[in-house]
Order: structure tokens, then C-alpha cells, then sequence
């Protein structure tokens, strides 16, 4: 049974953004590392953090199960395992 | 017993959630069901086909539009809270852990309880065995916080031995 749509895939806006030589010098030994191009590289780095920050917020009670998966694009069942796999405790005290 | 997806896929995880079925009227709204069934098989999360046979057999699938899509929780969230203010049964609970869900259903004065007092009270109801609850509660462990399962235990633990399933 499907009683909903699948949602649309969210829109994305280009965002410009200033990074440390430094940085970008990590990134590309990253991108040589696992054959991917920079810009894959910051944007998959940048989605960890996001999953972690958003998985520790529903973990305090500032942000429910289904909005943050909905704001990551991901399912139900992908918020446990990002809180499993970072160690992040989710459900009431 | 109003579910939000939380609700479900933990219930499903203790082992538990077919006789929770059994035992009590089971409403998913039809955004709950996407969330937990639909959204699961298209990723190949294998309690989601667990779950859409539970459904099926025994649970009720409430076909309610999404009244609003901004909303501060998700789709399958606001869909239960929907279902609680159309049934206008005080009674009704919603199944969540959701911490933050949780939190405003509280603050709305909307009844809910979370999947491990769920097996609490089925085991001090006598709907199932200490034994079996203590099961469900070592199977629920990994998904929910250390304090809530030693206070879940605590609470099967102080069930009269004599308990039979029904």
C-alpha cells in the first residue's frame, strides 16, 4: 500500500563560500583518496556534520524524529542509525 | 492507541508490536504509515516489511490529509496530533519516544506514552508475561536511554510473579 507521494527531491541553491588553503589542500587528499571531486568532498563532509548536529538536537528535544529526517532527507530508520553510529542516545529520560 | 512512526518501528524492534495490535484499537495515520512502511521498503530497511504486515492485519490506516506541511515536526507528527484533535477522544494516546514530540503533547495536555511503558503496562495488565516484557525490554535496549530502561524494568520487575499471558 502507498498512500503518499514521495516527496520531491529538495531544492538546492548555490551557496558561495570562503575556505582556508588549508582546508581545501585536506579536501583534495580526500577527493584523490576516494576518487571523488572536491566539491563531493565538502558537500559529503558537510552533510556528516549536518546529520550529526541535527541527530544531537533531536537527542536534547529541541527537534523531533520526523523533522529532522525530513530536513536531512533521509528516513526514520537512518536517524537511528546515525545516532547509533555516532553514539548519541535518542527517546525520553 | 494513535502511533507516530517512533512508536512503530520500536514496538516492532521489542518484538511487541503485533500483540500491542491485538491487545488495543492501533490507528496509523496514512503519513505515519509513508514514513514507517513505504519510505523503509523503498531503502530496503528490513523492519518496514515487518511492520506494513502488522499494519495490514491489524491496525487501522487513517487516510487524513496533511492538514499543513510547515509545520515544527515532521509530516507523520503532525498527522497524529491531527488524528488526536479530529477523534476528540481524550482517551486516545499517542505511542512516541520522541523527546521533543513529546514534550509539546505534554504541554497541549494530549495523553501519550512511550513504547518501554507500553510493555510496562501490558505485563502489569497481565497481557503478557514478565518474562516476555523483560524480553522486549532487553530486544527495545539499544533504542532507548540507559535511565528509561533501567526504570522499565524496575516497573516489569514489581509485577506480581503470578502473572499469566492472556
Amino acid at each position: 500500500m502507498t498512500t503518499q507521494p514521495k516527496p520531491k527531491k529538495p531544492k538546492t541553491v548555490p551557496v558561495p563560500i570562503r575556505l582556508s588553503e588549508m582546508l581545501l589542500e585536506l579536501a583534495d587528499l580526500h577527493s584523490t583518496e576516494h576518487r571523488i571531486n572536491r566539491t563531493d568532498t565538502l558537500r559529503q563532509w558537510m552533510y556528516q556534520a549536518a546529520e550529526r548536529y541535527a541527530v544531537s538536537l533531536v537527542s536534547e528535544g529541541r527537534l523531533s524524529i520526523g523533522k529532522a529526517s525530513e530536513l536531512l532527507d533521509v528516513t526514520y530508520y537512518d536517524i537511528y542509525h546515525i545516532a547509533e553510529k555516532n553514539g548519541i542516545e535518542l527517546g525520553t529520560e | 492507541m494513535i502511533f507516530d512512526a517512533d512508536g512503530l518501528i520500536k514496538l516492532n524492534r521489542a518484538g511487541i508490536l503485533l500483540t500491542v495490535a491485538q491487545a488495543y484499537r492501533c490507528i496509523v495515520p496514512s503519513e505515519v504509515y509513508y514514513e514507517a512502511v513505504t519510505a523503509g521498503l523503498a531503502m530496503h530497511h528490513p523492519d518496514a516489511m515487518d511492520i506494513d504486515a502488522i499494519i495490514s492485519s491489524e491496525m487501522e490506516i487513517w487516510p487524513e490529509p496533511l492538514v499543513t506541511s510547515e509545520s515544527m515536526f515532521g509530516a507523520g507528527e503532525t498527522a497524529a496530533l491531527n488524528l488526536f484533535y479530529q477523534m476528540g477522544d481524550r482517551m486516545a494516546n499517542i505511542i512516541s519516544d520522541d523527546r521533543n514530540f513529546r514534550v509539546h503533547l505534554t504541554g497541549i495536555g494530549c495523553p501519550s506514552i512511550v513504547p518501554s511503558d507500553v510493555i510496562v503496562r501490558m505485563a502489569q495488565l497481565k497481557l503478557i508475561t514478565k518474562e516476555r516484557a523483560l524480553d522486549a525490554l532487553d530486544k527495545l535496549r539499544p533504542h532507548i536511554r540507559v535511565s528509561r530502561f533501567i526504570a522499565s524494568v524496575d516497573g516489569v520487575e514489581a509485577v506480581n510473579d503470578h502473572s499469566t499471558e492472556a
